[in-house]
């Protein structure tokens, strides 16, 4: 495919992942001329790699409102696009293995039911009625309803698809190399294919967004952080909810897990109980999963499904995400005219792609960009205020 | 489940002619071996073995070279694993197996894999009816469970494994109906025999076989179509034109087929040797992607070589001459002694070994161009029900590679982990996007390089600790 | 010729021979291993090694590859109707 990209836009949106394809997409139908720019496939990187649950259930409670937002604009954009990345409104269970950590899961419950949300905590036999396989040892679990899931390759061309609909220009396999400058300001993006000059140019490009804020003299506490997943070959249907471990402060026994039945039929699985060290320069290049990963993710799938232990394993995956320090994206003006951002998925990104891609639009067409704005305002970080 | 951790100065992949051979020769030097292979007997595919002693096939010297073969590496003390399937390999070595349902590890300082060839396999109009199989599948019915693929058979494609098929027919004394091989006989065929006298015989015997079988012979053909309502019943064959393009308007349909044997040729299993980063370089003559090794058979991963079809499709005598060469070196590699004078020896019958198989494998040039003749409605990724207008469209959508490709459209995500449908996805998608085939990366392998049960998965994962002690 | 072992498809009993494949068993008897996983259509045989999956059947409860398997006295298989 020969590429010719446009000289000229009113805004570049470099990544073409969930976050970026959102954006684009919400920066064309509200109007703005739109180039994208991916350097590999749409949706190749951590989001392709993603679970793409979309709930509420212990997450950051200050994001509580945006969560909510967010979950209804996934909803919207099922029903508007008509059905087209397997939305599954399946609920959400928290396993709780420990008698200490039931206390946890009711704050939890308690802080979001203060909200209006509906999670509860069942007993074991209330679980199974939920998820019958679930036999193993747990005490409890949260159940939180209204969680759902998506195909996160399927979303993303779903988003792409409409974006293109309403104008969008999107190339794939063009790395942008690095920004143009006008003093003070960027004013675009350089590619081996040419300069594309636009006054706004947002970095939507994951972990790899340091590069280039680097690039502008910007360090930007944005680093990659391996994580994976498993796969077994598709099942009859096994399993009803996204199950996950409930958030501990603390104790990791259960590890950060997350199992589930994509609508392939495969179950997607991974529990982590002590995370990998990710060199700040890791590449998206396809590494191999850790062996004590998959070791520790069959031993929670079989502790909590003693009937699966016998599936056969089909395929494991790695994705690097982009994490902050204080775990809640960067989205936002980055410090020179020009540049904005919108990466720091922190693992749990997916969902709130199209609240980000919200607040860029606003921002970029100088429209008060709500209350929640300041939550993921990169100038939280002393050293990124202008 | 009982789990196995075990050490061994050469580790082998493989039981076929390649593999027995490199188990035999680095036996002799008196390292400790170990040689795996995913059947319940040894052979592969060229040496399989009857299910009973004796039968038609009982005295072939297939057979009976396969039985010698095995009785010699038993005798030397070659330890057999069979019914093992390794997913997964760690640099150094040690690799993980599914043992029918038990987890093994196997530590060993050097690997010569010689897991052989699998289906290089096109799709075309029907291939996913029930009786339609490859020529390797059928064989395998015939020879090692003596089964007739069906009562009324065609046997089509192109290749000299096709020959061998159709000889495997008429010794079990099965009807083959139809005998349709897409290239046409040619001069060079004959300069090549003239030049290798030492096959003339081998072909002669061949041909004279096809011509038992009673089969009717049809070059120049193509099997354009496999009809049938839920199972074969029919099949559509065409005469190719000069440019190799059927001519459907002479193409005619043969009544009351149950099966349908296809082959084209093969490629090399490369899940091991691209694991551990070996070189690999594209041959489409020879299989497509292969793995490249030097005259000592050793790949560019130090400890790691590779004999027979994983270097290069080339049949029995490239492979066990190339599998003893890894052997011997293989031993050599951790230390046995090996005599020079025989590695030079073989090193020449393994080169005009060679010359032969390239030769042959010029005269049936792989037929990518099948891909074109594929309707939007066929089905290409069998596993997953992935048709050419699913990938259509994921090109339209900004799919660019056999990656993404496979992300929008399952095409590859299956348990086969797109072993059968890679292929065909390649000479696709590069024809979309106006590219070479080899350019659109082949399956990197990640765990586990074959499906294989959780419990197994883990149990043998967790072997690696005990194989560290001591 | 040894004698025959006993494999059950779907509760039925068969005869086999002892040290053939479950696959050329199911071959046989009924030609068709599995249905497609979108489109619901009948698979048979096809590469006969291993790799292909399309006869991929429960053997005594595990998922097993029928042309890797050789039968055995008493094996209890379930093909997908």
């Amino acid at each position: 495919m020969n590429a010719v990209l446009p000289a000229t836009a009113d805004v570049v949106v470099v990544g073409g992942g969930i976050v970026g394809t959102a954006v684009a997409r919400q920066l064309a139908r509200d109007g703005l001329r739109t180039v994208l720019l991916e350097r590999g496939a749409f949706g190749g990187a951590v989001s392709g790699a993603s679970l793409a649950c979309l709930g509420t259930h212990m997450h950051n409670l200050d994001e509580l409102g945006v969560l909510v937002d967010a979950c209804r604009m996934w909803k919207e954009l099922s029903d508007g696009l008509g059905d087209p990345f397997e939305y599954h409104h399946c609920g959400q269970l928290r396993f709780i293995m420990r008698e200490a950590d039931i206390a946890v899961a009711q704050r939890w419950i308690a802080s979001e039911r203060a909200f209006g949300l509906p999670p509860e905590l069942l007993e074991p036999e209330a679980v199974r009625k939920i998820e019958p396989l679930l036999t193993g040892p747990i005490v409890a679990a949260s159940w939180s309803p209204g969680d759902a899931t998506v195909n996160p390759f399927l979303a993303v061309r779903a988003l792409l698809g409409d974006g293109r609909r309403h104008g969008l220009t999107a190339f794939h396999s063009v790395p942008v190399l690095g920004l143009l400058e006008d003093g003070d300001a960027v004013v675009g993006v350089r590619t081996a294919k040419g300069n594309v000059s636009a006054p706004h140019v947002v970095l939507a490009a994951g972990p790899w967004s340091a590069r280039l804020a680097a690039d502008a003299g910007i360090t930007i506490p944005v680093t990659p952080r391996q994580a994976q997943c498993l796969a077994s070959v598709r099942q009859p249907p096994t399993l009803r909810t996204v199950i996950g471990a409930c958030e501990s402060m603390g104790g990791v026994e259960s590890g950060y897990t997350q199992i589930q039945q994509a609508k392939s039929g495969q179950i997607l699985f991974n529990t982590v109980v002590a995370p990998e060290a990710t060199r700040p320069d890791s590449e998206n290049r396809i590494n191999e999963v850790p062996l004590r990963f998959v070791r520790d993710s069959i031993r929670m799938l079989g502790t909590l499904f003693p009937s699966l232990i016998d599936i056969l394993l089909l395929r494991s995956w790695v994705r690097f995400e982009a994490v902050s320090p204080d775990d809640r994206f960067l989205t936002g003006n980055l410090v020179r005219p020009g540049l904005m951002i919108a990466a720091g998925d922190n693992g749990t990104g997916f969902c709130r792609a199209p609240f980000m891609a919200e607040l860029i639009s606003r921002m970029v067409r100088r429209l008060d960009p709500g209350p929640f704005a300041a939550l993921y305002d990169p100038a939280r970080f002393a050293e990124l205020r202008p | 489940m009982t789990a196995a951790a075990l050490r061994c100065d050469v580790m082998v992949l493989g039981a076929g002619p390649a593999g027995m051979a490199a188990a035999a020769a680095a036996r002799e030097t008196g390292a400790e071996v170990i040689c795996v292979d995913l059947f319940a007997t040894p052979g592969g595919q060229y040496h399989m073995q009857p299910p009973a002693p004796g039968g038609p096939f009982g005295a072939t010297s297939q057979v009976v070279e396969g039985r010698a073969a095995e009785a010699r590496c038993r005798d030397l003390g070659v330890r057999f694993l069979e019914q093992t399937e390794v997913f997964w390999a760690e640099p150094g070595f040690t690799l993980f197996a599914n043992q029918a349902g038990s987890p093994v590890a196997i530590r060993s300082d050097a690997v010569v894999v010689a897991s052989g060839a699998m289906e290089r396999a096109i799709p075309f109009k029907g291939w996913t009816l029930p009786g339609v199989m490859t020529a390797g599948g059928a064989q395998r019915l015939i020879k090692a469970s003596n089964a007739a693929p069906g009562r009324n058979v065609v046997l089509a494609g192109s290749g000299p494994f096709l020959l061998a098929v159709a000889n495997t027919f008429g010794t079990a004394g099965l009807k083959l109906d139809f005998y349709v091989e897409m290239r046409r006989p040619r001069l060079s065929a004959l300069s090549l025999l003239a030049r290798n006298p030492g096959r003339l015989a081998e072909a002669s015997k061949l041909l004279l076989g096809l011509r038992r079988s009673g089969a009717r012979v049809l070059t120049g053909h193509q099997v354009v179509e496999a009809l049938g309502d839920g199972r074969l019943e029919a099949v559509r064959i065409a005469p190719l034109d000069a440019a190799g393009r059927p001519r459907m308007q002479h193409s005619y349909t043969v009544e009351n087929i149950d099966a349908l044997c296809v082959g084209y040729g093969f490629r090399p299993v490369i899940d091991v040797t691209s694991l551990l980063h070996a070189a690999h370089h594209f041959d489409d003559a020879l299989g497509g992607w292969v793995c490249s090794v030097d005259e000592t058979q050793a790949t560019t991963v130090p400890g790691l070589f590779a004999a027979g079809e994983t270097t290069g499709i080339g049949g029995a005598v490239p492979a066990r001459l190339g599998g003893r060469l890894a052997g011997l070196h293989a031993a050599g590699f951790t230390g046995r002694r090996v005599g020079e004078g025989e590695l030079v020896a073989l090193r020449r019958q393994l080169q005009g070994a060679c010359t032969f198989a390239a030769g042959l494998a010029r005269l049936f040039p792989f037929p990518g161009h099948l891909v074109e003749q594929l309707g939007e409605d066929e089905t290409v990724c069998r596993c997953e029900d992935v048709k050419i207008s699913d990938i259509g469209e994921a090109i339209r959508d900004g799919a660019v590679d056999a990656f993404s490709v496979k992300m929008w459209t399952r095409a590859g995500m299956g348990p086969c982990q797109g072993r059968i449908c890679g292929t065909a996805l390649s000479e696709i998608i590069a024809r979309r996007l106006g590219r070479k085939s080899w350019d659109m990366g082949y399956n990197r392998p990640h765990m586990p390089l074959r499906p294989v049960p959780l419990a197994v998965a883990e149990a043998a994962l967790g072997l690696k600790a005990e194989l560290e002690e001591g | 010729m040894s004698a025959q072992v006993t494999v059950r498809i779907n509760g039925e009993a068969f005869a086999a021979e002892p040290g053939t494949s479950l696959a050329s068993l199911i071959h046989s008897a009924r030609g068709a291993f599995r249905r497609s996983p979108r489109l619901a259509e009948p698979r048979g045989l096809f590469c006969g090694m291993g790799v292909c999956f399309e006869c991929l059947v429960t053997v005594d409860g595990q998922p097993a590859r029928a042309c890797i398997t050789p039968v055995r006295e008493g094996m209890s298989v379930e093909v997908q109707p």
